[in-house]
């Protein structure tokens, strides 16, 4: 038995390469874009968020993955059914992202490793034995968080349009502004983390002290953001408009290096269980014998996940990062700030609820947001429509692979 | 692999200051032709026409590049079909400014003396609404990047009242000329005048369409 868990580490991991190789430079994309953030720090930043969003926000969706998708009661008769399951859930997934990058086709790791556990799912236990109330809470969060993601975006592009870019000076405004918009994101992390969470750290805080603290922080992030801002050189007689809306970039980019690095923070808490929650389950059903008890996921386990993407993101992640660098030539800093803060939140907010999202659409649901909010020109027509009809059929072929796999396994082995 | 890497493309307001510039260029030619038109070298106007020719068709291409690579775009902070509207009306520029230099070289018409000054007068004012019209276009450029906000649109705006005043000054001076040479009328002969009234009629129609495409360019900062 112990066999399987060692499967079930090599995949999990490989999984969690393939988030780290493919998905955390979208993270990254607004900051790199820019131009704001040469390449080599990107990687390095997005390793080290990613992780800790994965390791402090990681558990919940975790244990959505884990054991929320499926019945388990219905495997207590035979939880070894539920392991090999879940392994072959971890192999398809990691085939079918795989395949479709191959071809250059942009789809979500969430997507693929929901399909599939559902798909094991309906295969053993039939139709009953899903959690059709929390499947169908997840595929509606798949439709509604770009949309969120996306109104959010335009919301903080239009107060950006508003009060900086429509301002007399803006040079000045943008001075004033980005501290501002840095207390807003680090207090909305730093709660996010602290509030009801951290419990695997054993650090339980209650309503007040989060907020306070939340508070606390983001006033010291806005104060360390000031005073970065004020140390730039900037000649006060600059009185052509285009040159103050290049000085208001200038500005930003300070703000849309932190933005970018909460993303992939948040990213981290959502992803970091498409690797790790099989792979929890496996473990524990093998070490116990029994299917997933109440016990929250130990934090090794997303230590593992975050440590597998940093290495994926390493490796591979370099390649992507330079992309997206050369070819998003669009994105200026202050678009970035607003996609990022609208995709931050959103992607953060169903972590804490356990909602297993894909960052990128909502990331490009944020991107259409400030586009809305003509911050943006134009969106190639096409891409955005690949997007969409790659996620429809990864689901089908995400669980069609994992029964397949699960049957011919079962047949060879079982 | 990563889908930001294609989901933008170029903002299309770099591709219509270009345009705006090559359109320019196009009305900018009236200058040397009327003066070649006034010494009477009508080899020059040959060649002149033929570059004419040759910078309107560089300014087509431009055209119709910029309307392939806007086919297959959401577009979100303009509308496409202003855009292509606009496009389409600053092309009509370049296109009277050519159809000058064709007049110009049907006939070989001798301007009198005491008109030549009223002409030159009239065709350095239709050059400058283009020029204006020009320096809008790139007015374009900076607004997108101030995202169709601010205080920047209501000088945009004043730009465009600025080149309808313009026009009206164009058309003062046609008028100035044209009653000059109907003064004239009984040392010139027929044909002469049947051209100086064409030249008059293509002339003004460039400040026009400028006038016109300007004009267009509040429906694109407003729309959406």
């Amino acid at each position: 038995m112990e066999i399987l868990v060692i499967v079930a580490l090599i995949v999990g991991f490989y999984m969690a390469w393939n988030i780290g190789a493919n998905d955390v430079a979208n993270s990254m994309a607004d900051a790199v874009g820019s131009k704001s953030l040469t390449i080599f720090w990107a990687v390095i930043l997005a390793a080290i968020c990613n992780f800790a969003g994965a390791v402090l926000v990681g558990s919940h969706v975790t244990d959505t993955v884990r054991k929320g998708i499926i019945d388990t009661q219905a495997f207590a008769q035979d939880p070894q059914v539920l392991a090999h399951g879940m392994v072959c859930a971890l192999v398809a997934a990691s085939v079918w992202l795989n395949a479709a990058s191959f071809f250059g086709m942009p789809v979500s790791t969430t997507h693929s490793i929901v399909g599939a556990i559902a798909g094991f799912g309906i295969l053993t236990m039939g139709l009953s034995h899903i959690h059709w109330a929390k499947l169908g809470q997840i595929v509606a969060s798949w439709f509604i968080s770009p949309l969120v993601g996306g109104i959010l975006a335009f919301i903080a592009f239009k107060l950006i349009s508003r009060y900086i870019l429509s301002a007399k000076k803006p040079a000045l405004a943008a001075r004033k502004g980005v501290p501002i918009c840095a207390f807003f994101t680090f207090m909305i992390i730093i709660l996010a983390t602290i509030y009801k969470g951290l419990k695997n750290l054993h650090l339980d805080l209650n309503a007040p002290q989060a907020f306070i603290l939340s508070i606390v922080g983001g006033l010291i992030a806005a104060v360390i953001c000031h005073f970065l801002v004020k140390r730039s050189r900037y000649s006060n007689h600059e009185t052509s408009f285009e040159k103050q809306l290049a000085q208001v970039e200038k500005t930003f980019t300070y703000l849309v290096i932190i933005t970018s690095c909460t993303v992939a923070f948040s990213q981290g808490a959502n992803d970091v269980a498409n690797a790790i929650g099989p792979l929890a389950a496996v473990a524990e059903i093998v070490k116990n014998n029994a299917i997933p008890g109440k016990v929250d996921v130990s934090i090794w386990y997303l230590v593992l996940g975050g440590i597998g993407i940093a290495f994926g993101l390493a490796m591979f992640g370099f390649r992507v990062m330079r992309v997206v660098g050369t070819q998003m030539t669009e994105i200026t800093p202050s678009r970035g700030v607003a996609a990022d803060l609208g995709g931050m939140v959103t992607v953060l907010v169903c972590s804490k609820l356990g909602l297993p999202i894909s960052t990128t659409h909502v990331l490009v649901g944020a991107i259409l947001g400030v586009g809305l909010a003509r911050g943006i020109t134009a969106i190639d027509r096409k891409v955005v429509g690949s997007i969409f009809t790659s996620w429809l059929i990864t689901i089908p072929i995400a669980a069609g692979l994992t029964i397949v796999f699960y049957l011919v396994a079962k047949w060879l082995w079982w | 692999m990563s889908v930001f890497k294609k989901i933008f493309r170029p903002t299309p307001f770099v591709k219509l200051h270009e345009h705006s510039r090559k359109v320019h260029e196009c009305v900018e030619l009236l200058h040397p032709l009327t003066e070649a038109l006034l010494a009477e070298d009508y080899e020059k106007i040959e060649e002149l026409h033929n570059l004419m020719s040759k910078t309107e068709h560089e300014a087509d291409l431009i055209k119709t590049q910029l309307r392939d690579e806007i086919t297959d775009l959401y577009f979100m902070s303009v509308g496409k079909s202003e855009l292509s509207q606009f496009l389409a009306y600053q092309d009509d520029v370049a296109d009277t400014a050519e159809d000058f230099a064709v007049v110009l070289l049907l006939r070989k018409t001798r301007i009198p003396e005491e008109l030549q000054a009223d002409f030159r007068a009239f065709v350095s004012q239709i050059i400058s609404v283009s020029e204006q019209l020009m320096a809008l276009s790139e007015q374009l450029c900076t607004l997108a990047e101030a995202a169709f906000s601010g205080p920047e649109v209501e000088k945009v705006l004043k730009s465009v009242e600025n080149i309808s005043e313009e026009e009206w000054k164009a058309d003062r001076l046609e008028r100035q000329f044209a009653r000059h040479f109907y003064s004239l009328e009984d040392q010139l002969d027929p044909i002469t005048i049947l051209f100086l009234d064409k030249y008059c009629k293509i002339l003004s129609a460039i400040a026009n369409n400028a006038e016109r495409t300007a004009k267009y360019i509040r429906l694109i900062i407003r729309k959406k």
